[in-house]
């Protein structure tokens, strides 16, 4: 299993979104993946940290920060790739873009460069799982979380020696915390295969839209958009409009009224939304029906899904 | 003789304000309870609201309203036949009387066993836990609902209400 991930970089600064924590929705099964992954394998990944668009993809999914970040990634039936961060490298160790053999072939010059360019992976397990795993070669305390859980600072030792008695120990953690990298490796960023489920969603809306009005020519995002932000009074009062839930930016999160995050509705943000059909007329039913008092037709739910597909 | 005479009921007012806090800290500890396991379960019962855990209710009133998810405390949450079977299987499995009554026993104080409630915020013990909560701090816009949990108990989706 060789990987290779690079994000487009839009901004350097970006970067400062560094912790990603993560919870396994299949503790059990999370647990075995570990002993299962081969570390040496995980160590192709290729992290391009001039690159990183998918950071904004997850800072968007963070419910609050440093603590339920990416608590949705445990919903995504596809993979999604949990990888990322830290800044471009300027200094001492160019390397920071490498894997683990590189790295620690040389010191990486300071430890503020090292950290620097170093790449942060927090993951948490649930302890009901049994499976806390610590990273004590890094006591990386500022990030330390306060319910078990371990950090993983780098894929690169921060000193080039460490010592004889931590040695096999780190060699450990940094498998475990490698393989837990591995089990979550997993694609959300838009893919060849997401933008053709997308297409056939579209397609087949608009096949429908069609058989209901020979005269259809094809999905409007300017209708979408305004479906999006129109007010209906056939509903739940409490819910007049897509926005009052959604909030009025599709690019940010929105908040149920029990106040849960909702992901946001771009897929530039969410790029694993729209991917599983019946998810989305799972939702389509429910939310028309709670906003319009009604089920949407094909062709409101086309123009629409065109709206927050091109955001 | 007036100075240590201070002395002593200021360091006895101390140490008894530390085991107030102590106490409240260790009473606190005990309120785990395991969060959805099933990522089916948790997708189905926590995209609008936190995903409660099992352990919070008795299996009957878990029964009652999966029977009813079209009247889903004004939502229609209704979902297919096969998928209802397995979220109530797990639930019936994990309820606070059956799997999870490690967990949940203590929250079923003073619930009848002929009622089946469906809220978790009207049980007794659930009330008597939030009583210092006054009207004012439910309305706030960041709390809204008494089902957001999260809102105060940080810990929530993990299953931890200690604070």
């Amino acid at each position: 299993m060789a990987v290779s991930v690079s994000f487009p970089l839009p901004q350097a600064d970006q970067a400062a979104v560094a912790g990603i924590d993560l919870q396994f929705a299949q503790r059990p099964a999370a647990a075995q993946e570990l002993d299962l992954v081969d570390p040496a394998a995980v160590l192709a990944l290729q992290l391009d940290l001039h690159d990183l668009t998918g950071v904004l993809t997850f800072e968007a999914v963070e419910d609050r920060p440093q603590r339920q970040d990416l608590a949705r990634l445990e919903g995504l039936t596809r993979p999604v790739v949990v990888v990322i961060l830290a800044a471009p490298v300027t200094s001492g160790g160019g390397a920071g873009t490498q894997g683990e053999q590189q790295s620690c072939a040389g010191d990486g010059g300071t430890a503020a460069a090292a950290r620097q360019s170093s790449i942060r992976f927090h993951g948490k397990l649930d302890p009901c799982s049994g499976v806390v795993l610590e990273s004590p070669f890094y006591p990386a305390a500022d990030e330390r979380r306060m319910n078990g859980g371990f950090t993983f600072r780098s894929l690169r030792r921060r000193h080039s020696t460490p010592h004889p008695d931590t040695a096999e120990e780190t060699r450990m953690n940094r498998k475990n915390a490698v393989s837990a990298l591995a089990a979550t490796l997993v694609l959300s960023l838009p893919t060849a295969a997401t933008a053709a489920t997308h297409a056939e969603l579209l397609a087949g809306l608009a096949t429908a839209a069609k058989a209901a009005n020979p005269s259809f020519v094809g999905f409007s995002v300017e209708r979408g958009r305004i479906l999006q932000q129109q007010s209906f009074a056939g509903g739940k009062p409490e819910t007049p409009a897509c926005t009052s839930c959604h909030g009025s930016n599709p690019r940010a999160a929105g908040r149920t009224p029990s106040g849960k995050s909702i992901d946001p509705l771009a897929v530039s943000v969410s790029p694993a939304r729209y991917t599983d059909p019946a998810k989305v007329e799972k939702w389509f039913r429910r939310n028309c029906i709670e906003v319009l008092g009604r089920e949407c037709s094909a062709l409101e739910k086309g123009d629409w899904l065109s709206y927050v597909i091109g955001q | 003789m007036n100075a240590p005479v201070r002395a002593l009921a200021i360091g006895l007012l101390a140490l008894a304000f530390s085991a107030l806090v102590l106490g409240r800290a260790q009473a606190g500890g005990g309120h785990y309870f395991p969060p959805v396991a099933d990522p089916l379960v948790r997708e189905e019962c926590g995209s609008c609201h936190l995903a409660f855990a099992p352990s919070m209710l008795p299996a009957r009133s878990w029964a009652r309203l999966l029977a009813d998810l079209q009247n889903h405390f004004g939502d229609d949450a209704r979902v297919d036949a096969a998928t209802a079977a397995r979220i109530g299987d797990y639930l019936a499995a994990n309820a606070a009387d059956t799997g999870g009554r490690r967990h949940g026993a203590k929250l079923l104080r003073g619930v009848p066993a002929t009622s089946s409630p469906l809220r978790i915020s009207e049980l007794p013990k659930w009330i008597r836990e939030h009583r210092e909560v006054r009207d004012a701090e439910w309305q706030r816009r960041e709390i809204g609902s008494r089902a957001n949990c999260a809102a105060c108990h940080r810990d929530a989706e993990r299953g931890y209400y200690d604070d």
